[in-house]
């Protein structure tokens, strides 16, 4: 199913994602790092531990991969043309 | 085979689609691109300081609004850039007075998305020097660390380290090996090719946050001059002839190719006609005036073809003139910069009519042309 959302218009999400973003317990230790750069509100710090709220909104930008400085975040693409597409470039 | 990138070497670009009349964007737009860097302060670009801007362009029927920051500057702390970037969409849209006034009247927001992209790889000696091979594969593009540090692009040097790729694989698949010392040839041809050297390896774009962190305007003028001016001349035309040079010696009529790829591109432009698969049929006018228009620049391409062709067959001006001159065009043109510069502006000014007559000459030709004379075979 495609689904679409008013704050982020022309885009539109394929699900049947599954796990394309975990994050590690053991590792976290709850900088809040991924939380500053998701621009789609995806994590959250509970018990300074990063939780992952939903990936409904993600854009596949790896941006928090990218910030995790302990290694805690597993990211790969949404596998088979599911996750986020836009006609807009 | 590589390690992860540091943040501060990737930008996230946070990107508006706002739908406008096509007519609105050439008039405001002028078939260019804008750009814009502020005070960190002011808030306007980049959002938290540094390196990073703002860029509007012309997409199709819209223009693309894309405001990017890297995930950290300098090594100092994630910013947040969730605020940052909505404080910072909100003071463009709502303070800049060409936004506002011009902009702001007759665009409607169709989209935002935004993507992760790997603008300062390159700066990096220790990953410029990690390997885009290893056994039965190789690396091209943004995967291969390609972006161009100071354009903001990727898209050349992916063309460029595709072409590559594609030649190794051949050889490799004819030697029967694909091994790791085999493609090491990839690496090697990369690292020779003067485009995506030079595009890797440039500090303008990034020497902004020098110039913003100390609020020195006369730093931000030259790094922009240097970046995109006239000062670009001093660093990019060997690497640019060196280019030319090997591509003309492959096909001595790709100069005219190009011509008739960016006049097509200019048509498809003017006539809306994008897409590959739904494209719209540009209708072909009876003119006779335009035919003859036709003809005259049909023959100036093979005019031009002809050049290239007996430069070419007069190998001893390539090797004894060409050559070396391509080869010390940048120390030129650091002598002669200082006293080209003034003519060329006054020149620009004196010739300003007369070069936009002619460019809207050229518009309506390109507008009314039979496309076929645009395509390449
Ligand atoms: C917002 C934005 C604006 C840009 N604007 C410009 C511009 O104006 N001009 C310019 O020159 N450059 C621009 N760039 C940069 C340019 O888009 C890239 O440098 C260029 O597309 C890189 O090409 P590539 O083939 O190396 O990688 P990509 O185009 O990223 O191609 C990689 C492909 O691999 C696919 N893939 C990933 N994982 C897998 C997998 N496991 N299996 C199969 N497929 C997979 C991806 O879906 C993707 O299609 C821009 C980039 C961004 C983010
Ligand atoms: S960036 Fe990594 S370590 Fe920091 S909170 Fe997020 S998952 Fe945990
Ligand atoms: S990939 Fe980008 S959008 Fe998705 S969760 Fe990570 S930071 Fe957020």
């Amino acid at each position: 199913m495609v689904k679409t959302f008013k704050d982020f218009p022309g885009v539109q999400w394929v699900e049947g994602a599954g796990e394309f973003i975990k994050i590690n317990d053991e590792k976290c230790i709850g900088c809040g790092n991924c939380v500053k750069v998701c621009l789609a509100g995806c994590f959250e710090i509970m018990e300074k531990k990063a939780k992952i709220k939903s990936l409904e909104k993600c854009m596949e930008c790896a941006a928090c991969w990218y910030v995790c400085q302990e290694e805690a975040i597993f990211f790969s693409w949404p596998p088979g043309g599911t996750g986020y597409k836009s006609d807009w470039g | 085979m590589r390690e992860k990138y540091p943040p501060e070497t990737i930008s996230l670009a946070d990107t508006y689609d706002y739908i406008m009349r096509k007519e609105d964007i050439d008039k405001i737009f002028g078939y260019s691109v804008k750009m814009c860097w502020g005070w960190d302060e002011q808030k306007i670009s980049p959002p938290l300081g540094y390196g990073n801007g703002l860029m509007v362009w012309p997409y199709r029927s819209s223009i693309h609004f894309m405001q990017d920051q890297c995930l950290r500057t300098d090594k100092k702390s994630v910013p947040n850039l969730g605020k940052l970037f909505d404080e910072y969409h909100h003071n463009i849209t709502s303070k800049l007075l060409w936004w506002k006034d011009l902009v702001a009247p007759r665009a409607k927001l169709r989209a935002r998305m935004w993507e992760g992209f790997e603008i300062y790889v390159g700066l990096n000696k220790k990953l410029r020097k990690m390997p885009n091979h290893t056994d039965g594969m190789i690396l091209i593009g943004d995967a291969a660390g390609l972006e161009s540090t100071e354009l903001c692009d990727g898209v050349p040097a992916a063309w460029y380290s595709a072409e590559i790729a594609a030649q190794v694989a051949i050889e490799a698949i004819k030697a029967n090996d694909v091994s790791k010392a085999f493609l090491k040839k990839y690496d090697d041809k990369v690292k020779a090719h003067s485009i995506i050297q030079w595009s890797i390896k440039g500090r303008n774009r990034y020497n902004l946050r020098i110039a913003q962190q100390e609020h020195d305007i006369k730093k931000l003028k030259k790094y922009i001059h240097q970046g995109w001016g006239l000062g670009s001349l001093t660093h990019f035309t060997t690497p640019f002839m060196k280019l030319l040079l090997a591509y003309v010696k492959e096909d001595p009529t790709i100069i005219t190719k190009w011509i008739k790829m960016y006049f097509r591109y200019y048509q498809n432009w003017l006539h809306e006609s994008y897409d590959y698969v739904k494209k719209k049929v540009i209708k072909v006018t009876a003119s006779k005036r335009v035919r003859k228009k036709e003809r005259k620049f049909l023959s100036t391409l093979r005019f031009i073809d002809l050049i290239m062709k007996s430069m070419l067959r007069i190998r001893r001006v390539l090797k004894i003139i060409i050559i070396p001159l391509s080869n010390s065009l940048n120390t030129l043109m650091r002598k002669s910069l200082p006293i080209i510069e003034p003519i060329n502006s006054a020149i620009i000014k004196l010739l300003n009519p007369i070069s936009n007559k002619l460019s809207n000459k050229m518009i309506k030709f390109v507008d009314k042309a039979n496309p076929s004379i645009f395509y390449v075979y």
